[in-house]
């Protein structure tokens, strides 16, 4: 029996074809993004630093994480004809803290408005949740803005650094957004200042706890749910982040990656079905990309032991995410603590993209998601070719009964849609991103 | 208490950037104890698209988020047209939130069949021209916060609000981005920003800014109630405008060492008249880096 779901609140939506046993359950399931907006194509033709502008608007909630991979993408070009680019320490703090506050919201916001409000049964105050979540958001994008001028859709970043350059009194104005936002993380998802939260060794200490999050665990228990959403357990990540650096792990084994390894197929759909989510797989294999992967592959203490309990279940998934927003949020103090403003914002590279006859290059970054990465080809400083692989395409790729993708092997088996779709969600999906 | 008025948000083709810049309004709260959103993409309402596309539901503010495509692009197993349409015939206002609403937008620039709710770029022709009469436009993308708190607040008070010639809000974009810019005085004296990455300059001359000539309030009404573009060191890029994006964004286009699109509304005689006084004065205290 095929049974047809229409998901929404997930960046757009999605359709998901079930495949269901007679019990119900789910014998397999397929994924569609039925529209294409076709920003690759409009990128062809446009001069180079277009896309600093173009890029972002490809996603309203991580468009940051398209903005520095675009930047980085046209800063490889000019490593690739040879020519050195002096990047600050500076130019890259402020981007990695910029892009962190990116996550840091687009975190809040998946845990309060798509995942629990998809656990079917788990009660929530609706308002409470929206709320939560807007604080949390408009103090990181307010943050944003002091460096980057707004956010969404800053363009502030462009080889050779960033565009801003602050004083004290916005580094100081930052640090404070950053003690209200832990304030917000330690009122709501856990109640625990996000610097002890980083400490939790145990993952029965994480279940004893208070907060929002807590009580989802203890929840999932309840139900028996503890092991729902096991995948391949193979993970990747492209790029070096804050919490630790590129590479893939399959179960808990580590192993160095390379990019050229990573590979972009065509969209499949059966007859009757419209489907532009581009399959991405490493050496043929599909891998999970995000904030689990992220934790596998450094070795995360708390993380490894949830796993070693429940494999890559939607409860390590979630467990991941979540535990990233304290990761992410002591980094950033870290980080806007060591910058030095004397140093400049922006190096001009030694000549312009125009006087380059040929060249490519490709920028990679951790966004909320997963392993972004942009690709560029370049004649006389205008983009000939321009290709965007984004962390859903890695996660929600189709593949067959026999080999499924990420998403598709963590639904199958479960015991209904319901069920299925909550594990969906736990991937945090962006529908605008894939399909662009 | 008196009747919430009832915001329905419906999405075109769209990045989801509207959406996330309004869930940044400072005044979420009142807003939601103010206004009953039967559906919102982001934040739990009570009811789904699905539920939206096969009941007919009575509201008052229809929101719309994206470029409309007649054909094409299905949502809840209806023609996301089809959907915008219905309801902007029971909306007694139509609040085109972002660009591509407004004029097509960027989803315009990959797909010509795309258009905004009253206009087609700078054309009164857009897919929904004939309730033209009861759309407001609040271009940008995305869209300023605050700019949809006004729109929203104003009509729930009741009041009118003025529109341009694109139905942009007056109060809003009687402004040029240019007004509040904190490189004012350097634009005056005709002192470029140096480079990226400087306090000191303005971005007209060389950069590609079109603060001078774009519709906005950005610099008074700032982001996050703490920035701006310009203020940041980037350049407008024009966002409020029909026909956004240009191209060629961070570089002044010129003609004989003249910027090409003049500051809304001057003559190119004043303005190169103006500019050669300005420049014979040489201000060192605007010319080098303040610290």
């Amino acid at each position: 029996m095929k049974i047809e779901r229409f998901i929404e609140r997930i960046e757009g939506e999605a359709t998901l074809l079930f495949d269901k046993n007679r019990d119900g359950s789910i014998r397999f399931v397929e994924i569609f993004f039925p529209h294409i907006r076709g920003m690759e194509k409009f990128l062809e033709r446009k001069p180079a630093l277009d896309a600093l502008a173009i890029a972002p608007r490809v996603c309203g909630i991580c468009g940051h994480a398209h903005l520095v991979s675009a930047a980085k993408a046209l800063e490889s070009c000019y490593e690739n004809a040879g020519i050195e680019l002096n990047i600050s320490a500076k130019a890259e703090a402020i981007r990695s803290l910029t892009l962190s506050l990116e996550i840091i919201q687009n975190h809040f916001k998946w845990f309060y408005l798509t995942l629990l409000p998809a656990t079917e049964g788990f009660e929530t105050k609706k308002d409470k949740s929206v709320l939560t979540a807007h604080h949390a958001a408009s103090l990181c994008s307010r943050a944003i803005a002091h460096l980057a001028g707004q956010w969404p859709h800053t363009s502030y970043a462009l080889p050779g650094g960033v565009m801003c350059d602050p004083t004290h009194v916005e580094m100081l104005q930052t640090e404070s957004l950053l003690a209200q936002i832990d304030e917000v993380f330690k009122n709501s998802i856990l109640q625990l200042d996000p610097k002890d939260a980083c400490k939790i060794a145990k993952v029965e200490t994480l279940f004893e706890k208070n907060g929002d999050f807590p009580d989802l665990l203890r929840y999932f228990r309840k139900k028996g749910w503890e092991r729902v959403g096991q995948s391949h357990d193979r993970f990747i990540v492209l790029a070096n982040h804050p919490i630790g650096g590129a590479g893939k792990a399959i179960k808990t084994r580590l192993a160095p990656i390379d990019i050229l390894s990573a590979k972009e197929d065509e969209a499949i759909a059966p007859e009757g079905f419209i489907n532009h989510a581009k399959p991405v797989r490493y050496n043929r294999r599909f891998y999970e990309a995000g904030p689990l992967a992220r934790a596998m592959v450094a070795k995360s203490y708390l993380i490894r032991q949830m796993h070693r309990r429940y494999k890559d279940a939607s409860l390590s998934r979630i467990t991941a995410r979540v535990m990233e927003i304290a990761k992410l949020l002591e980094y950033c103090k870290k980080t806007l603590d060591s910058i030095d403003l004397s140093e400049p914002s922006y190096v001009p590279p030694p000549v312009s993209l125009k006087e380059i006859e040929s060249t490519r290059g490709q920028g990679y970054v951790e966004a909320a998601r997963g392993s972004l990465l942009h690709g560029v080809h370049l004649y006389r400083g205008k983009i000939t070719r321009y290709c965007i692989t984004t962390p859903t395409q890695w996660n929600l790729a189709n593949g067959t009964p026999e080999y499924p993708g990420v998403a598709q092997k963590a639904m199958i088996g479960l015991p209904n849609e319901k069920v299925a779709e909550m594990v969906f969600k736990s991937f945090d999906i962006c529908s605008v991103c894939t399909t662009q | 208490m008196a009747r919430r008025p009832r915001v329905l948000w419906l999405q075109g083709v769209t990045c989801n950037g509207d959406s996330h810049s309004f869930l940044n309004a400072s005044e979420m709260p009142q807003i939601l104890e103010k206004f009953h959103f039967v559906y919102h993409p982001l934040f739990e309402t009570g009811y789904t698209l699905e539920s939206i596309a096969k009941e007919y539901f009575d509201i008052d503010i229809l929101v719309i988020e994206g470029g409309l495509l007649k054909k094409g692009f299905k949502r809840a197993g209806v023609e996301s047209f089809e959907l915008i349409e219905r309801y902007a015939s029971i909306a007694k206002q139509i609040v085109c939130a972002g660009n591509c609403a407004s004029f097509g937008g960027i989803s315009r620039k990959m797909d010509r069949n795309v258009t905004g709710a009253a206009f087609c770029e700078q054309e009164p022709t857009g897919l929904l021209a004939s309730y033209s009469s009861k759309i407001i436009n609040l271009p940008g993308c995305p869209i300023h916060p605050q700019w949809l708190v006004y729109a929203l607040e104003m009509n729930r008070h009741g009041q009118t609000i003025e529109l341009d010639e694109f139905r942009r809000p007056v109060e809003l974009y009687g402004y040029t981005v240019h007004e509040g810019c904190t490189r004012n005085e350097y634009f005056e004296w005709k002192i470029d920003a140096k480079g990226f990455g400087v306090r000191e300059g303005c971005l007209f001359y060389e950069h590609g800014c079109q603060g001078p000539f774009t519709h906005g309030s950005c610099n008074k009404i700032l982001w996050g109630g703490v920035s701006s573009k310009t203020r940041a060191g980037m350049p407008c890029i024009g966002c409020t405008e029909p026909g956004f994006p240009s191209t060629n964004l961070f570089e002044t286009k010129t003609l004989m060492s003249i910027p090409a699109k003049m500051p809304l509304g001057v003559p190119k005689r004043a303005y190169l008249t103006m500019t050669g006084i300005a420049k014979a004065f040489k201000i060192e205290r605007l010319e080098k880096k303040k610290f």
